[in-house]
């Protein structure tokens, strides 16, 4: 072989080898970008997700509060409507009480001490109402004592307290000793109505 | 030795070096090609993404929210309605409820 051609072959070979290594570092390069890609692809991908969740969970976080924001803001129009019933009854009470001349209000007047003389376990009571009411108890003790006894079968002494107290109308009757205690005033008696028949004021209120 | 062996090695020697240079040359490539792969993975780490999905979905919210907010109001406006209306009768039922004492 001439010398020239063992140059020309050691050439050839040495590009050969260089074209090889060069490939071959291309090949592991593009490798290494593809895996990069893949792995920027699942971050992104795990990222989406994961602000999907969040932003699923926000949403209902923020829908159920929103509910709940409505949900009370109807609890305070139906409480609203309880209170203005509440004060309405109480003003259309007092109205119908404060007449001195209004038979009906007399006779419940009557009944009212009645039922709570006679819900007191003693011989001796003391009623306490407003100024006007026991004007007119005053007048009719007689009448309530006899009712009364004739009820219980034995006799009922009945006092009248001298001070009058602040009501709109009714009774509270003591024993005498004053452990028993029995508050039949207007006032009294509509908070106790109001509590056993709310639910029937509510469906009442906001019915058709 | 004769001359011509002399350049023979002389050509070997030179095929040996642009050998280590081709190495060379694909170690960078390999080299660079890590840090461009470092570089994406760090580079989307970082990237606060999907602003434009977060903020379609916080919008889209919001309009939920406003649509629920205005079913109740209209519940409550009705309600008020009602109420208004059946006030007077309400009031009356109570008031007779309490001077219904059980002796008259």
């Amino acid at each position: 072989m001439s010398k020239e051609s063992l140059k020309l072959y050691i050439k050839d070979r040495t590009e050969e080898e260089v074209k090889k290594i060069i490939i071959e570092g291309e090949i592991a390069a593009d490798k290494i970008i593809e895996e990069a890609r893949s792995k920027v692809a699942r971050i992104k991908d795990e990222k989406l997700r994961k602000v999907k969740k969040d932003m699923d969970e926000k949403e209902k976080a923020e829908i159920s509060l929103t509910k709940m924001d409505g949900r009370r803001r109807v609890m305070e129009v139906k409480e609203e409507f309880l209170k203005k019933t509440f004060d309405e009854a109480k003003k259309r009470l007092k109205s119908f009480s404060s007449s001195k001349t209004n038979e009906r209000y007399q006779n419940i007047l009557t009944a009212l001490a009645i039922e709570a003389m006679s819900g007191i376990e003693s011989k001796e009571v003391r009623i306490s109402a407003n100024k006007t009411d026991l004007d007119f108890l005053r007048k009719n003790t007689q009448v309530m004592k006899s009712t009364l006894s004739k009820m219980r079968a034995s006799e009922v002494d009945i006092k009248l307290d001298d001070k009058a107290i602040d009501t709109i109308g009714g009774v509270i009757v003591y024993s005498m000793d004053g452990k028993k205690i029995y508050n039949n005033t207007l006032e009294t008696r509509l908070g106790r109505t109001f509590e056993e028949v709310k639910g029937k004021i509510l469906n009442m209120l906001f019915e058709e | 030795m004769s001359l011509d062996i002399i350049d023979l090695i002389e050509e070997e020697k030179r095929a040996e070096e642009t050998i280590e240079d081709a190495k060379r040359k694909a170690s960078k490539i390999l080299e660079d090609a890590k840090k461009m792969a470092g570089e994406m993975v760090e580079k989307v780490q970082k990237e606060k993404s999907f602003q434009d999905f977060i903020n379609k979905m916080t919008s889209e919210i919001d309009e939920k929210k406003k649509v629920i907010m205005k079913q109740f109001e209209g519940e409550c406006e009705n309600l008020a309605k009602k109420a208004e209306s059946n006030l007077s009768k309400v009031v009356g039922f109570v008031f007779e409820k309490v001077l219904g004492v059980e002796y008259e």
